[in-house]
């Protein structure tokens, strides 16, 4: 084993696949504005307006996803706007671009708090359960934005969110659904072709509306721009964030079209309850008219969209909470704003100070502004931003174009970012036909911004290290052919303990060990924040390290990551390991989980031999059991048995479990596993019992050992399900040190797999 | 059908079509750049206009 291989690094776990930022994009784009939006804007531009105002919106969009898209490619550090401006004009407009962010995310999440409330509200006086309320239903609403809202605060006070495969998998079903919806529409127009006379007259209102209902609808396409603040853990940066970002436009602008169309088309001219235009009937609703549309469309139709409503727009609150608190403590954390604001929770480890001040906006603007002034305040404010983020992208690609290393280019520049900007601008100012209110809440926060940024930010600010960001992902060396074992250490005070075992194998396989550490770090808190205040992980670890590195030649990292179990999986597959070992507690937690949460998702997905130590200890072992069924597992079993053995000169007995009535020939298992190579048979004895129960068989047998090496099990994902394996009932019952091992290739479903 | 629909459905229809346009043309020049190690602008604009 090479000398002096002990020094620490700290890295960023990178989990999030190009599915993942897709997925979080659309997740915060459709949130709100879509639903609140049709019955808004077909009140005032009609129904060809209404589809005329999301289409072009969504070519607004694209074409500054296109600047988000360049940048973010170029500098893939998370930030986003407040970088980009950084880099482009320096502090100042930097600040400007922060400080917009933080009031645009906050009035957005307002948005969707309203939204949540809105069509909750909608359903229940639908069912006739809100008539004993001593109040309005507008107060009602009021009410329950502001109950959500303060949920949704605490949920990321404490650090939990839905993000990860499960939210994912939540914005894939909204946008199935709402897609469903619109090829619905389709569907019935195929049937009843009468439904296109919906659409007549096409412009009641003239062509001068269109460009006020994309003002206020413009909100419905914010949130692209949140994927640029994934840079630090997304896989393939520079590659996926550009893609990401294009792709959810598109997905977005497509489903708000179609569910638009199928909006107008769903209910026939002179249905009952229908007096008049069909188009002037859902405007007569207003935010609501998207609901009552949609809810005579389809079977349940009110309850289902309910859901997807409210899934929808909880979700993109809990994004925008998150993602507006960010920007706010980034602003406090280079001192731009009071340096509490980059206050540290030290249970929780969330901004809890951001969080407060965001929490205050969001809340501030749901209970004391009407709906349309909301949607325009945070359009009108995204406006503004996206205009700062188009001029960064030209300023940037004249300036050090020839420095830095871009991933994507647009094309037709500079006509395409400057095409941008003139729309943003004109919508920004015809915004205050719809919304008075919004034209004043925006530029007294910009000029109140600039004020503080004049008066205080500019002689405080401090000097980041990435004051000008452009990271470039470290180019990996190449690999050596050596045998590389990973020891993965969630309690440092362990790691001693874990690494005995560990070093022996390491001999026998001539490997290199690394030592990981994981560090949880919540999704309120960049993860390239993480290292400054996440000392007690470093300083355990640090300890652990100083004591092993007298011992064993060991390297150490470590890893900030939002999962551990994704953070250990993405670290074996980066560094190629051939074999992870991990330490486990022995008490299984939950029904759902058989080892635990991480371990069982580990076992699962880890693409290399893993070991799993219990209560090793420093002992030696002079008899050493090894159930075998059979198979891969087993024959790793085998193998690390052997391993430990010849160290400590003891005795291992294969033990096969044969069922009463079974015809299986159990001297062929063990025959066909001991062909296979680094199998040390020169120690192995073997021994057959007949039972029915094997893990009863398997405990009672293992009284006379001193250690159980065991194969994870093989079993199918149902039964794995429906009965307890005879793995995990011998790891739970058995009292002994024991080793549960998995190998290589071993148990695949494609059920499994994919979820 | 009104000329207002007319026109209005072939901006609609246009407008669906650019954004599509952008996003294929992306993809293309993302997995372009990445394939032959591009680095700065003006290496890639000198390439995307090789290649046109």
């Amino acid at each position: 084993m090479d000398e002096n291989k002990s020094q620490i690094s700290a890295e960023l776990s990178r989990e999030l696949t190009l599915f993942h930022i897709t997925m979080m994009g659309l997740g915060m784009m459709i949130g709100a504005g879509v639903f609140i939006g049709i019955g808004n804007s077909i009140s005032l531009a009609g129904p060809g307006g209404m589809l005329l105002t999301f289409s072009l919106n969504g070519v607004i969009a694209i074409l500054t996803a296109l600047s988000y898209a360049e940048l973010s490619s170029a500098i893939p550090k998370a930030g986003g706007a407040y970088n980009f401006a950084r880099l482009a004009f320096g502090r100042g407009p930097s600040f400007t671009a922060g400080w917009m962010e933080w009031f645009a995310s906050s009035v957005a999440g307002s948005l969707y708090a309203v939204t949540f409330a809105i069509y909750t509200i909608r359903y229940f006086e639908g069912l006739g359960l809100l008539n004993w309320l001593p109040f309005s239903n507008q107060i009602g609403e009021k009410c329950v934005a502001f109950f959500i809202a303060v949920f949704f605060l605490y949920i990321n006070y404490r650090g939990a969110s839905e993000t990860g495969k499960i939210g994912a998998f939540l914005t894939l079903g909204q946008t199935l659904f709402l897609l469903f919806i619109g090829v619905l529409g389709v569907i019935v127009v195929i049937i009843d072709p009468s439904r296109l006379q919906n659409i007549n007259p096409f412009l009641p209102n003239g062509w001068s509306k269109i460009l006020i209902t994309m003002g206020f609808t413009y909100v419905a396409f914010e949130g692209f721009e949140v994927i640029a603040q994934a840079g630090d853990e997304a896989i393939n940066p520079k590659q996926n964030l550009p893609k990401a970002m294009l792709y959810s436009v598109l997905i977005v602008t497509f489903t708000y079209v179609a569910v638009a169309f199928a909006s107008i088309i769903a209910v026939k001219a002179g249905s009952p309850g229908v007096d008049g235009p069909v188009w002037e009937w859902i405007g007569s609703f207003k935010e609501k008219g998207f609901g009552e549309a949609v809810s005579r469309l389809i079977p349940f139709g009110n309850f289902f969209l309910t859901l997807a409503v409210i899934f929808a727009s909880v979700s993109a609150l809990n994004a925008t909470i998150f993602s507006a608190t960010r920007a706010s403590y980034a602003l406090g954390r280079d001192r731009m704003l009071p340096k509490f604001f980059a206050r540290i929770s030290p249970k929780r480890n969330t901004p809890w100070v951001a969080l407060m001040y965001t929490g205050g906006i969001v809340i501030a603007v749901a209970l004391f502004l009407p709906t349309q002034d909301v949607a325009s305040s945070a359009s009108i404010m995204f406006l503004f931003l996206f205009f700062l983020v188009n001029l960064s992208v030209i300023r940037i690609r004249y300036n050090m174009g020839d420095e830095l290393s871009y991933g994507f280019i647009m094309p037709f520049f500079p006509v395409l970012p400057i095409l941008a900007i003139v729309c943003q601008a004109v919508l920004a100012v015809l915004l205050h036909h719809v919304s008075l209110i919004a034209w004043i809440i925006a530029p007294v926060w910009i000029v109140s911004g600039i004020g503080i940024y004049y008066f205080y930010s500019r002689t405080r600010a401090i000097s980041t290290a990435d004051e000008i960001l452009v990271l470039e992902e470290e180019q990996s060396e190449p690999e050596e052919e050596q045998y590389s074992i990973m020891l993965a250490v969630a309690n440092p005070a362990n790691a001693l303990e874990l690494t005995r075992t560990t070093y022996f194998l390491s001999e026998a396989k001539n490997a290199k060990v690394s030592l990981l550490h994981m560090v949880p770090v919540p999704e309120q808190t960049p993860l390239s924040d993480a290292e400054k205040f996440m000392m007690e992980g470093k300083e355990g670890i640090i300890e652990a390290m100083l004591c092993l590195v007298l011992r064993f030649p060991i390297t150490t990292t470590i890893r900030y990551c939002r999962n551990i179990a994704r953070g250990i999986v993405g670290a074996v597959k980066e560094k190629r390991t051939d074999m992870l070992i991990l330490g486990w507690h022995g008490k299984p937690k939950g029904h759902l989980f058989r080892l635990g949460s991480t371990l069982d998702v580990i076992m699962e997905r880890a693409p290399c031999n893993v070991a799993i130590l219990k209560g090793l200890g420093n002992q030696k072992f002079k008899r050493i059991l090894v159930p075998t069924r059979g198979g891969p597992n087993s024959a790793l079993a085998l193998e690390l048995a052997g391993v430990l053995a010849e160290k400590d000169d003891a005795e291992v007995v294969s033990f096969v479990v044969k069922g009463i009535k079974s015809k299986v020939d159990a001297k062929k298992v063990t025959d066909t596993i001991f062909e296979r190579p680094h199998i040390n048979l020169e120690r192995i004895k073997t021994k057959f019992v007949k039972s029915n129960n094997s893990a009863e068989a398997i405990l009672k047998e293992c009284e006379a050992y001193d250690l159980i090496i065991l194969g994870f099990t093989r079993d199918s994902l149902i039964r794995q399900f429906t009965k307890e394996t005879v793995c995990h009932a011998v790891a739970k019952k058995c009292s002994k040190p024991m080793i549960i091992v998995k190998a290589s290739g071993g148990i695949r479903s494609w059920i499994k797999r994919w979820l | 059908m009104s000329r207002d629909a007319i026109i209005g459905s072939l901006i609609i229809f246009f407008s669906l079509g650019f954004i599509l346009y952008i996003v294929l043309w992306s993809r293309k020049t993302i997995e372009r750049i990445k394939k032959k190690k591009l680095q700065s602008a003006r290496e890639i604009i000198h390439d995307i206009d090789g290649r046109e």
